[in-house]
C-alpha cells in the first residue's frame, strides 16, 4: 500500500553519517525488542561476572586441591569449596565463560555449515538439494547424544575448542532446513530475475540477493545453535565426557552428582551452576522468541504496507 | 429536483491510521449519501480512502485504524453508535459487502451451502427452519445464475468468477438495504468480470438495495453506476451523476482523469496527471490538490475548500466555483 | 529483414514428463519475429492461462522451449556462446508487472541501477556512471535528487516503475518486454509511463513486446498485436483491425466484455453462458479447436483439428474455421509479414 509520496532527503550520504545511521538502528532494534535485550542483558552480565571476576580471584583456586575441602559459603570463599578442594567461586569465573564460548563457537560452526549447505541446496534444485536435505533430514533424526558419546569416547584429550566443533559439526541440519526453505522461496522471488537480468552470476546472486534477506534468519537459527551446543555440552560434562582440565560447568555437576552434594547438603557446589544454567537458557530463550517474529512472517502482525 | 429521501447519510466521517510516524488522516471529512435503489460508485486512486471509507460503514477496519469522527446514518440509525453487538447484527442484514479478492472471504475448509446457511442462522430474524432457509438460498443462487450443485462445493472447487458470485449470494441473503461492493472483480479476467457486474446489476434491479461499488476502473463505473463521488487524498472532491462527471467533470483532478482515460478512438494520445499523490502525513496547506491542479490559484494554498452543491445534484470541493451554488 | 529476437514455433509445456499426467501446454506453437531495422511495437494480449507470461519469460531467455527456438540475430538461445549471451542478455531487457517485488528491499534502489552499468561495464568511472544513472532517471520522467538513496518502500509505485523503466533504458537496448508494466500503477500515472514507453520506441529506436491483458492500452500503444488464448495464437494483425473489427469468437468476447469509460456504450454483443466452461482445463483426449467448447459458432470440424491461421486481409490472420475461405498461412510466414508490414 503506497499513500505516500517521498518522504525529503535527511542525511546526506557519507561514511560517517552512514555509521551514525547503523547505530541508531541497531539502538532502535533494542528500545524495539525489550525481551531480546533483557536476554542479551542477562547473558552479558553473566558473561561480565566471568570477565570482571577473573581479576579478582586466583586462577589455581580451580584446581583441585587447592584450598579446604566442603567449606560452606564464607568472606574468604564467597562460594564455598567443593569436595575436591576448589574454590567455588574461581570455579565459576573460569567455567562460565568455558561455557560461553563452547556455546558460541559450537552455534557458529553449526550455523555457518548449516547455511552453506542451505543455501547450496535451495538454490540448485534439483539432485543436489534431494541429497542435501535428505542427509539433513537424517541427521536430525539420529539422537545427536548418542554420537556425541561415542564420539568422546574414542577422543583422547577433550580441549574446548575440539568439544564445541564436534557439537557444531552436528548441529548443522536445523539450521540448514530453514535457510533451504527460505532460500528456495527467494530464489523466485521477482528482484532475483531482475539481477540475473542485469547479468549477475549464480555466485552473486546467492551471496548479494539471497543472503541479504537471510540475516534474520541466520540471527535465529544462531540463538538456537548455541542454546543446542550449551546443552549438548554440558550434557555430556554432566556425564563425565568433555574437557577434564579446564573447570566447566557441566563437569562441577558432574562432581557435585558424583560426590553426592545433594545428600550432603552442600548446595553451594551445585547451586550456582545450576542457576547460571538457568540464567543462560533463560535469556537464549528470550531472545529466540523475540527473533521468531522476524524469522517467522506468520507471526508479523499486519501494521500495513 | 430529485427526491432526497436518503436511505444511507454518511456525515464528516474522518478515520485516521495510526503509524510509527505519526497519524494518516485516511479518510477526512467525507460526506455523501445514498438513495433508496440508487448505485454509487467511489471512485479514487491508492491513497484516495475509498477502501478505507467503504470499510468504516461496516466498521470492518483494521486495529491501527480508528474512526475519530462523523456520523452513518442507516435509515435514520448511526451504524457508529451501536454497540458491537448491534453492529454485528447489522452487518449481511442490514448491510452488508462482497469483499475484494473472493479467494480469501470463502472458508476454504467449509462447503458453499454451510457458509450460505451459517450466515442465515448467525442473523436469524423472526424463526425460519432448514426447508425455508434452503428455499432462501435457492432463490438467492438463481439469481446469481449458480446451479444449486454449488451448494455441496468447497470453495477451491469453484472458478473465480462463481466464487465472486457466492460472495454476492451471500450479500443480498438477508436483503439488505446497502450492498458495498469493494473492487468485486479486480481479480477477474474481464470476461468473468463483465458477467460478474452483470450479475450484480441484474440482482440489484430485481431486489432494490442500494450499491456502492468501490473501485478506481473508470471503465467499470460508466457501465455500472448510477452517480459517482471521487476521492482524492482522503476527501471527496466531487460528486455527480454518471454521465455529468463525464461529459463535463468539474473538478479539475475529474477532469484530467476523464483525459487520462485510454480509448479505442484515438492511438498514442497520453495525458498523465503529472505530480505525486498527496503524502497523507503531511499534507499540503489548502487543497489537497492544489500542487498538481493546473488551474490553481492563490487562495488554493491557503484555504481549504468544501463540498458544496453547486448545480442540482452536482457537489465540488474546489475554490473555482466560491460563490456559485444551487 | 533481419531478424532481431525471434520465437519459431515454441511450444513449452509444464509438469508431466514421462506419465504425461497433470501436464499443461502453456506456450502451444507460437512464431513471433522482432525486425532489427524497423522498430515496432507489438502486444501480446490475453487472460489468465493465455501463456502470454510464459512467451515472454521464453523471449527473455529465462525458461527453455520445450520445442521450437528462440533466436538472437539467427543464433538461437540455447546454442550459442557466452559472449554472444552476454550481449543477448544486455541488448534484450524487461521491465515486470510489480513495481515493488522487483526489488530487493535490503538495498536502496540504487542497486538496480548500479549492478548493470557495474556487470556491463556501461562507464568507466564512478563519475561517469553516476552521469549515466542520473540521465536514464531524468529520461524517465524521475528527479535523481528525489529517487536515489533511498528504499523501495520509501517511494511510490509509479516511481518504482519509472525506475525500472530507467534500468531498462541504461542498458540502452534493442528490445525492451514489458509484462503488464501498467497494471499496477495508478490510472493517472498509466498515461505518463507507457508515453514514456512509446517514446522509447520514437526516439531510440528500441522495439517493444507489450504483454498485457489490458486491450486498450495495447491499442493505444502498439501496432500488431497477438491475442492468445491457452496457449494458441487466436488471432493476430494490425491492432487496428483486430481489436475495432475482431473476427475470432474469442477476440470478439473480449472486446465486448472491455468496460467501455462512456456511460452510453454499454457493453456490447452476445456474452457466452458457459461460465463454467472457461475455467476448466481442457481435455486431454481434445483434439480440435481449444475454444470450441465455449465457441457459440462451434460446428463439427472444430472438433477434430486446431484450426490454421486463415488470412483475411494482408496484415491480418484468424485461427477460425468460420474463415477458411480465406488463404491458410503459417504463424512463421505472417509472423515475417508483420515485422516488414
Amino acid at each position: 500500500m503506497t499513500t505516500t509520496a517521498a518522504l525529503p532527503r535527511t542525511t546526506p550520504l557519507n561514511a560517517a553519517s552512514s555509521l551514525r545511521g547503523a547505530l541508531n538502528r541497531v539502538l532502535t532494534f533494542f528500545q524495539e525488542n525489550r525481551l531480546f535485550t533483557a536476554g542479551v542483558v542477562l547473558l552479558l552480565a553473566l558473561f561480565l561476572f566471568g570477565l570482571i571476576g577473573s581479576f579478582l580471584i586466583i586462577p589455581k583456586g580451580s584446581d583441585m586441591g587447592a584450598v579446604p575441602l566442603n567449606l560452606g559459603p564464607s568472606a574468604k570463599y564467597p562460594l564455598g569449596t567443593d569436595g575436591l578442594g576448589r574454590d567455588m567461586m574461581a570455579v565459576m569465573v573460569i567455567g562460565i565463560p568455558n561455557t560461553f564460548k563452547i556455546g558460541f563457537l559450537a552455534g557458529a560452526v553449526g550455523v555457518l555449515i548449516g547455511t552453506l549447505i542451505g543455501l547450496f541446496a535451495g538454490y540448485y534444485k534439483g539432485v543436489m538439494n534431494a541429497i542435501f536435505s535428505s542427509f539433513a533430514d537424517i541427521m536430525l533424526v539420529i539422537p545427536t547424544l548418542a554420537i556425541l558419546i561415542t564420539v568422546s569416547a574414542y577422543v583422547r584429550v577433550v580441549t574446548v575448542e575440539l568439544m564445541a566443533v564436534i557439537v557444531g559439526l552436528l548441529a548443522w541440519p536445523l539450521s540448514a532446513r530453514v535457510i533451504r526453505s527460505q532460500t528456495l522461496s527467494l530464489r523466485d522471488r521477482l528482484f532475483v530475475q531482475v539481477a540475473k537480468l542485469s547479468g549477475e552470476n549464480d555466485f552473486e546472486i546467492i551471496t548479494r540477493q539471497i543472503l541479504p534477506n537471510l540475516t534474520a534468519y541466520i540471527a535465529a537459527s544462531f540463538v538456537g545453535a548455541v542454546s543446542g551446543g550449551i546443552l549438548a555440552s554440558v550434557g555430556l560434562e554432566v556425564l563425565g565426557l568433555g574437557p577434564q582440565n579446564v573447570p566447566t560447568i557441566g563437569r562441577t555437576l558432574f562432581y557435585a552428582f558424583k560426590y553426592t552434594a545433594l545428600f550432603r547438603g552442600m548446595w553451594w557446589w551445585w547451586g550456582p551452576p545450576v542457576v547460571t544454567l538457568a540464567i543462560i537458557f533463560t535469556g537464549l530463550f528470550w531472545m529466540s522468541i523475540s527473533l521468531d517474529k522476524y524469522a517467522n512472517p506468520r507471526l508479523k502482525s499486519s501494521q500495513g504496507a | 429536483m430529485a427526491t432526497d429521501t436518503r436511505v444511507l447519510d454518511v456525515r464528516d466521517l474522518r478515520v485516521s491510521y495510526h503509524t510509527p510516524s505519526g497519524p494518516v488522516r485516511a479518510v477526512n471529512g467525507v460526506s455523501f449519501f445514498l438513495r433508496p435503489g440508487e448505485r454509487l460508485g467511489l471512485v479514487g486512486e491508492s491513497g484516495s480512502g475509498k477502501t478505507t471509507t467503504a470499510l468504516s460503514l461496516m466498521r470492518l477496519l483494521q486495529e491501527s485504524a480508528v474512526i475519530e469522527g462523523g456520523e452513518v446514518l442507516l435509515d435514520g440509525v448511526d451504524l457508529l453508535q451501536l454497540s458491537e453487538e448491534g453492529m454485528r447484527q447489522a452487518r449481511f442484514a442490514d448491510i452488508s459487502l462482497i469483499p475484494q479478492g473472493a479467494m480469501n472471504s470463502l472458508n476454504p475448509m467449509l462447503k458453499v451451502g454451510a457458509q450460505l446457511r451459517d450466515t442465515i442462522r448467525a442473523h436469524r430474524r423472526g424463526s425460519s427452519s432448514r426447508a425455508a432457509t434452503d428455499v432462501r438460498i435457492q432463490d438467492v443462487l438463481d439469481s446469481v445464475e449458480l446451479e444449486a450443485r454449488v451448494m455441496d462445493s468447497y470453495p477451491h472447487e469453484l472458478s473465480g468468477g462463481m466464487k465472486q458470485r457466492i460472495c454476492i449470494a451471500m450479500a443480498i441473503l438477508l436483503s439488505p438495504k446497502v450492498i458495498i461492493a469493494d473492487e468485486p472483480t479486480s481479480a477477474l479476467d474481464v470476461v468473468v468480470q463483465r458477467q460478474v457486474m452483470e450479475t450484480l446489476r441484474r440482482v440489484q434491479e430485481l431486489l432494490g438495495p442500494a450499491v456502492i461499488l468501490v473501485g478506481h476502473d473508470m471503465g467499470l463505473m460508466a457501465q455500472f453506476v448510477d452517480r459517482i463521488g471521487v476521492m482524492y487524498g482522503g476527501k471527496l472532491v466531487e460528486v455527480g451523476p454518471v454521465r455529468g462527471i463525464f461529459k463535463d467533470p468539474l473538478h479539475p483532478y475529474t477532469q484530467l482523469l476523464i483525459q487520462s482515460l485510454p480509448n479505442l478512438r484515438t492511438k498514442e494520445d497520453f495525458r498523465g496527471i503529472p505530480g505525486l499523490t498527496p503524502s497523507l502525513l503531511a499534507p499540503p496547506p489548502g487543497c489537497m490538490f492544489h500542487p498538481r491542479c493546473p488551474q490553481a490559484m492563490p487562495r488554493c494554498s491557503v484555504d481549504v475548500p468544501v463540498l458544496e452543491e453547486i448545480k442540482p445534484d452536482r457537489w465540488v470541493m474546489c475554490h473555482l466555483y466560491d460563490g456559485v451554488s444551487a | 529483414m533481419t531478424s532481431l529476437l525471434e520465437a519459431q514455433n515454441v511450444t513449452r509445456v509444464f509438469g508431466g514428463g514421462l506419465l504425461q499426467k497433470g501436464h499443461t501446454v502453456a506456450v502451444d506453437g507460437v512464431s513471433l519475429i522482432i525486425d532489427e531495422d524497423r522498430p515496432s511495437i507489438t502486444a501480446i494480449a490475453g487472460e489468465s492461462g493465455s501463456g502470454k507470461t510464459t512467451l515472454a519469460r521464453l523471449l527473455l531467455g529465462v525458461i527453455q522451449p520445450t520445442s521450437g527456438s528462440i533466436l538472437y540475430r539467427g543464433d538461437s538461445l540455447t546454442t550459442m556462446d557466452g559472449r554472444t549471451r552476454k550481449t543477448f542478455r544486455r541488448q534484450v531487457q524487461a521491465i515486470f508487472q510489480d513495481p515493488y517485488e522487483a526489488y530487493n528491499p535490503v538495498y536502496k534502489v540504487d542497486q538496480t541501477l548500479t549492478t548493470p552499468v557495474r556487470k556491463f561495464r556501461l562507464a568507466h568511472s564512478r563519475e561517469e556512471a553516476q552521469q549515466l544513472i542520473e540521465a536514464s532517471l531524468r529520461m524517465a520522467g524521475l528527479r535523481p535528487e528525489e529517487t536515489l538513496g533511498r528504499y523501495p518502500h520509501q517511494l511510490s509505485g509509479g516511481q518504482r516503475q519509472r525506475i525500472m523503466v530507467a534500468r531498462a533504458l541504461l542498458l540502452n537496448p534493442r528490445v525492451i518486454l514489458a509484462d503488464e508494466p501498467v497494471s499496477m500503477v495508478d490510472a493517472s500515472l498509466r498515461a505518463t509511463i507507457l508515453e514514456s514507453l512509446v517514446k522509447l520506441k520514437r526516439e531510440l529506436g528500441i522495439s517493444l513486446v507489450y504483454i498485457t491483458h489490458d486491450l486498450t492500452t495495447a491499442y493505444q500503444v502498439s501496432q500488431n498485436i497477438y491475442i492468445l488464448y491457452r496457449g494458441s495464437v487466436a488471432e493476430l494483425g494490425s491492432v487496428e483491425k483486430v481489436i475495432n473489427d475482431p473476427k475470432h469468437p474469442y477476440t470478439r468476447l473480449l472486446v465486448n466484455s472491455i468496460p467501455l469509460p462512456d456511460p452510453d456504450l454499454h457493453w456490447g454483443g452476445e456474452i457466452e453462458t458457459k461460465a463454467s466452461a472457461a475455467a476448466a482445463p481442457l481435455p486431454k483426449t481434445m483434439q480440435g479447436c481449444k475454444f470450441a467448447n465455449r465457441c457459440p459458432y462451434v460446428m463439427a470440424e472444430c472438433h477434430e483439428a486446431p484450426p490454421p491461421l486463415y488470412l483475411t486481409e494482408d496484415d491480418r490472420a484468424v485461427a477460425c474455421y468460420l474463415h477458411k475461405s480465406s488463404v491458410p498461412v503459417s504463424g512463421k510466414e505472417m509472423a515475417e509479414s508483420l515485422a516488414t508490414a
